[in-house]
This record gives C-alpha cells, structure tokens and sequence, in this order.
C-alpha cells in the first residue's frame, strides 16, 4: 500500500476510506455524488487491486445489491452514496435489514445540508431509522476514521447494515488523524444456502420482520452503554445534546456548556439523554436540518429546545449557532465578531460550464427551437441559468425523460418537448423511462449528452466507458445501440463541436413523429485529460459587439475592457479558451479565428473554415479511453 | 505594483510575534486558480510548527468557474471547521472582485492580500441592452486591503506557469506569519508539481521581498482599526464608482445613452427568408402568419444591426430613439403587428 497523502490532514472522505481500508474492507461500491466521490477514489489510491475489489456502479441501489451479495460471501463492503442516491438505493435498503448480512456492510450517506451540490437537503437520519439500520455520525476526520470501523464491528455482531452518515462539512473539512494498520481477515468467500434467511418470500419475511424488531431491542440496550455516546459535564446551566460537526460549532461558541455528543443517532440512547437532562437545568438540541433527536427527546416526556432557536433549513456554522444561542438567552446579545458590509458593485460569480463544454450548443439550439426541455442532473443543469437560459423542469436523476413523457401524453403541441440527460444519468436511471415513452409512443426527443464521463463529480468512469476505477480496460455500453434495441427507430449521433450539424439533428428529430433519440458525442473537457486546442481570438476591426458569441456564456468570452470607449468588442481570454470553435461558428462577422491564422495574417483562412459550418479538428486529441466506445 | 489603503508610506522596523496562539486563514479564488493547493501549503507550514489545524472548503460546482473559498484555521485545539464572518487574520485573495467579496469574513484590524487579477464572469455580462459590467473597478482600495498586481511582482518568474503569479501572495503572507522562510519553502516544495516549483520558489520571494509594503498594511489596517469604533463605521472606503461601466454606451454612432435601438422593417420588401429571425442573436423578429419579419421582442434587441446587414432585400435598418413608446417610429403598418407579436417571454 503506497500512503499518497503527503498532508497529515485528511478529509473526512479520505478518513473514511482509510479507515474502512484498516478494517479489512474488500468489496468496495457506490454512485459519485457530491459530497461522496472521493470516498471511493481514495481508497483506490490507497489499496491494491488485489486487496479491495472497488469498483463504481450503474447507481445506488445496484450498488447497494453488490454490497449485500458481497456480504452475503462473508467479505466487508462499503457501500458510498449521497443523501439522494439512498432514495434510489431504498428498495433494497428497506429489506435489507430482514436479510442481514455475514460480512460487515457499512453504507456511507454524504447528506449536504445547504445544498452547496444538490437538489435537496432531505435529512437521512430518517431514513436509517425508517428501515431500522444503526446510524453513525461522526463529527470529524478522526470520528470518521474511528467509527467506520465500529460500524464494521456492530454490523457484522448484530448481522444488519450500518449507515454511516456525513455532512459536506464532515466529508470535506480537513483536520488531524491518527491512522492504525490494515487488519487483514483471512476469510474464504463462501455461500451458504439458508432460504429462509436470504429468500424475502412473505412466508419467511413475516419470520425475519420479527427478528428484525428483537434486533433492535438488543441495539438499543447495546447504544445506550455504548461508549461512542460522549458526556462532557461542565456549566450545570444548560445541557445541549449533539451530533456530528454541529458538535464543533457548539463547543466552539458555547465552551462551557455541558454537552451530550452522541455518535450512534440510531438507535438513539434515550436513557443516556434522560440521565444527561436531570444533570442540568436546561436542555438544548443543537442538529442540522430536520428535529430528529429534538422530537426523539420530547417523545420520552423530557423538555427541550431545539428548533425553536436553530435553523431547519441550511448548514450550520458558528455564527448561526451563535445567533440561536442568542435568541436563547444563552448567550449575550452582540456575541461574537461583527462583519463588515459587503462592498457595494460585486456581482454574482454562479458555477458556469466550462470553456469548450460540449453541453453548450445543443441547448443554445434547443433554446433557439423555443423547446419545453424537461433536463437532469449534472453539469448541463447549469444550462438552466442565463445566457442559455433552456431548462425547464430538473428534479431528480433519470426524472427526464419520465417528466417529458408525461408532458408529452398531456397533449401539448404549441413546442417541442425535448428530454436532456447525461451519459452517466442516462445509464443510471434513464433507461426505463425510455422504455416507457416508446411503448406510450410519446411524440418527443431523447437528447443524450454524451461526455464519456460523469463530469459533475469530477469525471469518474460509468458502464458505458471503456475503463474502470483504477483505470483498467472494460467493457464499454454503446448508448446508441441501447436506444435501438429499446425500439428508437430514430437515432442519431452527432459531434456538438457542429454547430450547424447540431442544430439540423435536432431539427430533424424534433419533426420525427414518436420518441427520437440525439446522442451528442464529444468527450467533456475536463476530464479524463484537459483537452485543449488552437487558442481562438477577436479581430477586433470585425468585431461589431453582436453579443452572439455572449450567448455561450463561455468565461473565456467578455467585454474587451481595452476598447470600451471605443464601440465595444469582445475578446477571449487566451489562458482560458480551449479551441472548441464554438464561439468561431457562431460569430456572423467571421471576427472569431485561430491565433495562429490571425498571426499569420492569414484571416481568411479561418473564414473558410468557419463558413461552411465545418469543426476545426482539435490539435490535443481526446483521450483514447473517451472516444474508444 | 502596490497600493495600501491608509498607509503613509513609513515602514516600522518590526517583526512578528514569536508565537502565534491561534489565527484563522481565508484563501479565495476562482475555480482552477489553485485556491486549494495554496491551503494545503499554508496548512503544512502550520501543522509542521505544532499548531492543531482544520481546513475547510466546498468543491461541488466550485470547478465550474465559481467563487472558491478556503477555511484554515489553527490553533491549540481547533472546534469549528469554518471561519465566522468578521474573524479572519488574514485573507489572501487570488481575484479581485472574491477579495472583494471575501471582506466580511476579515476582521476590523485584519489584512487581506488581494491580487487585482480580474476574471470577470459572464454572469457580470448578462445585460445586452446596456453592454454594462458589474464588476468592482480597481479604483480605490478599501480598508484593510493590501492591492497586490501579482502579474507584475512575479514578472518573469510566472513566465511559463501564469498561475504561478498568485504565488507572490503567499510570499507577502510569510511576512505577517511568525515561520522561517525555511517551512515555507519546504511546503512549496511537498507541494507544488515539479514543473512550476522553480517559477514559485521566485514568485514566493518576490512577494517575501514586498515585505515594508506588507508590515505598512498590517500597521495601518491596526491604527485605522483602532482609531474607529467597531461596527457599521468599520465600512471600506468603496470606490466611488464601483461597478465598471463600457463608458461608451451607444456610442459608436454618436448616439446619447437614453436612445435606445428599433429595427424598421418595410413589410412590402420582405420576402420571409428567414436569414434575420435565424441570425438575430437576441431572437428579436418572428415570422408572422404571412411570412413577414416583425421586431417581436424590442426589449431584447441591442441595436447590433446584423438583421439590417443580412437583409438580402434591404427590407430593414436600425433606428436610434428615444426610450419609450415605439409609436411613430415604424411603419405605420409595422405597429399592430409589433404590438400583436409582443411576447412577454
């Protein structure tokens, strides 16, 4: 094992994936999703192949099968997902509790109060206890480190799959982490038939849902003594119970209150809590989002605060803790620093798609087309804000095409309704939607924005790459194929760096009866390598200021802040323009050319080039690995 | 290269406390600047002296060209992950406009170091009509800031790697910390790929180098502090005019600011090509019912001309008038049609 992190400080994720690679984990799986990703991909760069089998999934819930069947075989699994993702993976999650496990399965779930990544900031403490599962919460690297491998522990004892949940704030932050050495278990797979166990039939569930609820039983009295539930006893004033890195925030503002941290939220310790609150004179909940253990608390007959003075929606930090102790009374009024005014004239800097992004010209098209365009998850959702300004409705991934189908069946005539998804979203959850719409026969367009990546998260392989997680050959999907053989009779592939070609796809789809599949097909910029090509720049003597190119809302594209008291020009940036050409194609002035061709004084040049509607081949070819498929 | 915000020019001869108890640290930049491998460098000088260290930051969609900010702070025992607003030492911003932006988090006698980089985001450019920024201008530097053109302090040292410029700003940061240059230079070293390592070592000594400079700002950011009450007078000294503007609004044509562009189009000439609806960049004209270019979205057009140029039946041209009601100005017969073709979207 090569140790890579040269920072002694370790991110919650990379804690975690450290400290379930020291409990002998060798089955490893999950979906990216902010903030989970570099769970995974740590661990890979921690192990060896021939010590944990990691491998990404098509999504969460075939993801969570992979984990139960490796349990199953006696080996330890983690299983990573975001908060959303366990939506997805809650059918299995659900029962999983009845089938147990034989390996330890902890199964990490990256909640994002604030929701600086996702859709939404459901909190999934609910759904742990819902299906009955032990809930762990660190609140730091080394909690994360400790108490995957407790759950390790407690998972395989009471033979039921832990969750282990972070926040943003965990998964992401950095702090110190005192590591051990890998445990290796020497344990053969095996299987050993037991229906009665592993066979869900009502006759046996009915068996197992008792087991089940005499499980929790022994988890409770187990919680209860357990020693990663924390008394700090100090100020006998005030009593506040805790979790996770609202911990922190606690300690940081209130530092001599008495604190109740727990580790375990399910099952919640209550008589720990019953015994805590008769140590002070006041009880507060301090918790992110939803009143979990605020209504926990009150259910026992014990009074507390919680939400009355803290947040519901949105992370915590000090300050908005300081605040509700404030309001408490706890505290002060004026506690704390005082921040400056913001400093007038600063404008909004939103995520934007990068230079060169292949998703840009079907959606300047599909705006032009005045489309009703149902989209998804991932990059292309940032098409929803201005200049493309052309998406209408995203909810969650694989929604899509579901959501188009309906709007389709509703009749409406008057626009196209066009379905946008990503490769990775598509091969996730798009494909029983798409199968769907063609049995309705709904009259819409499938457009598949294929990168041959899942770039939000940073570029990580899916089914339909020709590579893995550690970067070794496999088999690749070919989505286009996967259209036909669900029944598209309309299929077409075509490269967004045409602009021109692009537009007549969608054209041509748009006025094709029935469900039409477009699969845009260019490898994202990003990632695996950077592609870059010829730098593109502005005669500004062509240039009239149409704005056209603006349309993009490339970042490598603005005011020419040199000419503004001349009539007013755009320039590129040359140390952030990619060469995609898309903006070259778009200018009516033919103002847009190479560096190379405006050097050479050789402007024409790129007027031919860009006139006929032709793609500029790109000097840094893709990587193999993208456009193999 | 420099300017401080309420400095007289005098340099004190004085060096840093031997040992700092605690502090807190925000880096800012814009996604791809190198925001978090600088953190990681400053936090490696810290965790090397003993200090307890916590670091905080949000990727997400921060690699999509947003704001990215970095939390490091230290101390004995570190709780919180994140800087509270109003309580930072230092900050060390990458761009302008998030140094800027950064300044609530820095506290009244703090310093901000902040590179006049400037990556103006397309959302700064979303007004057609009025080809306006917002953006902050450089003009006047508030309170507490130390303005630093790193481009130009770094000079040839960020010759080959541009981003290696930002490298100065951690050189000017070693002034105000109490570590040997040694920790420092030991940190870019673990840290930097070994491509750019030579070019930072030089932009990290060119900022160390601006060192009067940055004890001039720490000084009179402590002075200033002192002699203003806490609280809502703590106010930077704004720029008078903070949102730079493209001066020459419509001024190509000689046309004053409040006229605004209207594309005439004679309905007998045109023939219903379509070449202006497809090219108008805006999506101005429609096609009516007969096949007839009508200026359907006037709120939008930017008076760019690209219809009138096209118009391979010079059926339309572009009119400067005065903000208002259109009437008067087109056709005569061209009105209704504007007014029934009004689109709210």
């Amino acid at each position: 094992m090569a140790e890579t992190t040269r920072l002694a400080l370790l991110s919650g994720n990379e804690a975690l994936a450290l400290g379930a690679y020291h409990a002998g984990v060798e089955v490893a799986t999950g979906y990216p999703g902010t903030p989970s990703t570099e769970v995974l991909e740590h661990l890979v760069r921690i192990s060896e192949a021939g010590e944990v089998d990691a491998n990404w999934s098509t999504n969460e819930k075939v993801a969570l099968d992979v984990g139960i069947g490796a349990a199953l075989a006696g080996k330890r699994v983690l299983v990573t997902m975001k908060h959303v993702g366990v939506n997805v993976a809650m059918d299995s999650l659900m029962t999983s509790a009845f089938i147990g496990v034989k390996g330890g399965l902890v199964i990490m779930t990256a909640d994002d109060p604030g929701m600086h990544s996702s859709q939404n900031e459901q909190d999934n403490r609910y759904l742990g206890r819902f299906a009955g599962i032990p809930v762990f919460e660190p609140a730091d690297s080394q909690e994360v480190y400790d108490f995957v491998q407790v759950a390790f522990e407690v998972s395989e004892r009471f033979d039921v799959p832990c969750l282990l949940r972070t926040t943003t704030r965990t998964s992401h932050a950095r702090s110190k982490v005192e590591a051990g050495a890998r445990v290796v278990r020497a344990v053969e797979p095996s299987f050993t038939r037991n229906p009665a166990k592993y066979v869900m039939l009502p006759a046996f569930a009915r068996e197992r849902h008792v087991v089940h609820l005499e499980r929790l039983e022994a988890l409770q009295a187990f919680v209860e003594e357990h020693p990663l539930t924390v008394e700090e006893l100090r100020s006998p004033a005030l009593g506040v119970v805790t979790a996770g890195i609202s911990y922190h925030h606690v300690r940081e503002v209130l530092p001599e209150a008495s604190v109740l941290k727990l580790g375990i939220e399910f099952p919640v310790p209550v008589e720990r809590i019953r015994r805590f609150a008769a140590k002070v004179e006041r009880l507060l909940v301090v918790e992110e989002l939803e009143p979990y253990l605020e209504e926990e608390i009150r259910r026992i007959g014990i009074a507390v605060e919680g939400k009355r003075w803290f947040p519901r929606v949105g992370e915590l930090s000090a300050a908005v803790v300081r605040k509700g102790f404030v309001e408490a009374g706890a505290l002060p009024a004026g506690d704390g620093p005082s921040a400056r005014p913001p400093v007038p004239g600063i404008g909004n800097r939103p995520p934007v798609l990068c230079p060169g992004c292949p998703h840009s010209t079907p959606y300047l098209a599909l705006g032009e087309l005045d489309a009703i365009v149902s989209g998804d998850i991932g990059c292309y959702t940032l098409a929803a804000a201005p200049p493309l300004s052309s998406m209408d409705t995203c909810l969650a991934m694989g929604s899509s095409i579901g959501i188009a189908t309906g709007l389709a069946v509703s009749g409406l005539s008057k626009q196209p309704i066009v379905a946008t998804i990503g490769d990775s979203t598509f091969l996730h959850g798009g494909i029983p939607p798409l199968l769907d719409a063609i049995h309705r026969q709904a009259n819409m367009v499938v457009l598949i924005l294929d990168n041959g990546t899942t770039a939000m998260t940073g570029g990580q392989p899916h089914p339909g790459i020709a590579y893995d997680i550690r970067g070794r050959a496999a088999p690749a999907a070919d989505i286009a194929a996967i259209c036909r053989a669900a029944g598209v009779t309309s299929v077409v592939v075509v490269d967004p760096y045409d602009v021109a070609a692009t537009r007549r796809a969608l054209r041509a789809a748009i006025a094709h009866r029935g469900v039409s599949v477009v699969v845009t097909s260019r490898v994202c910029v990003e990632s695996p390598v950077k592609s870059r090509g010829p730098v593109y720049t502005v005669l500004s003597d062509r240039c009239d200021g149409c704005q056209a190119c603006m349309k993009v809302g490339c970042p490598a594209i603005s005011w020419d802040l040199a000419t503004m008291s001349t009539p007013p020009g755009v320039k590129i940036d040359p140390a952030v323009c990619s060469g995609c050409t898309i903006c070259a194609q778009l200018c009516p002035s033919r103002a847009i050319v190479s560096v190379r061709d405006a050097k050479a004084g050789d402007a024409k040049a790129g007027d031919a080039k860009v006139g006929d509607g032709k793609v500029l081949s790109l000097a840094a070819a893709p990587a193999e690995t993208g456009s193999a498929r | 290269m420099s300017r401080v915000n309420g400095s007289n020019g005098k340099v004190p001869a004085r060096t840093p406390p031997a040992r700092l108890e605690a502090g807190n640290l925000v880096v800012v930049g814009v996604g791809g600047q190198g925001v978090i491998l600088a953190s990681n460098l400053v936090s490696q000088v810290l965790l090397d002296a003993g200090y307890d260290v916590k670091k905080s930051e949000v990727h997400g969609m921060s690699q999509r060209g947003g704001t990215v900010v970095s939390h490091v702070r230290f101390g004995p025992e570190v709780h919180s992950v994140m800087v509270e607003p109003g309580s930072a030492d230092w900050i060390v911003a990458f761009e302008w406009e998030e140094g800027l932006r950064s300044l609530s988090y820095l506290k009244p006698n703090g310093v901000a170091l902040v590179s006049t980089e400037r990556r103006i985001p397309p959302a700064a450019m979303l007004d057609h009509r009025d080809q306006s920024l917002k953006y902050p201008a450089l003009g006047e530097v508030p309170f507490g800031v130390l303005a630093l053109d790193t481009f130009a302090v770094a000079g040839d040292a960020a010759a080959a790697v541009p981003a290696v410029a930002q490298t100065v700003l951690l050189g000017a940061l070693s002034v105000l910390l109490p570590f040997p240059v040694e920790a420092w230079q030991a940190s870019i070293n673990a840290w930097v790929p070994r491509k750019a390592l030579t070019g930072n070592l030089r932009a990290f000594e060119r900022g160390r180098a601006l060192a009067p400079e940055v004890r001039a700002a720490e000084v009179a950011a402590r002075t200033a502090a002192r002699t203003v009450e806490s609280g809502p007078e703590v106010v930077p000294s704004a720029s008078a005019s903070p949102v730079a503007h493209n001066g020459a609004k419509r001024s190509r044509d000689g046309v004053a600011e409040h006229l605004l562009p209207v594309v005439r189009i004679e309905r007998s000439w045109c023939k219903g090509c379509d070449i202006c609806v497809a090219m108008c960049p805006e999506k101005c004209l429609v096609l009516d019912e007969l096949d007839v270019a009508v200026f359907a979205r006037p709120e939008r057009c930017t008076g760019c001309q690209l219809c009138a140029l096209l118009c391979p039946d010079l059926a339309m041209d572009v009119l400067w008038v005065p903000a208002g009601d259109l009437t008067g100005w087109l056709f005569a017969n061209e009105e209704d049609r504007v007014r029934a073709a009004a689109d709210p979207r």
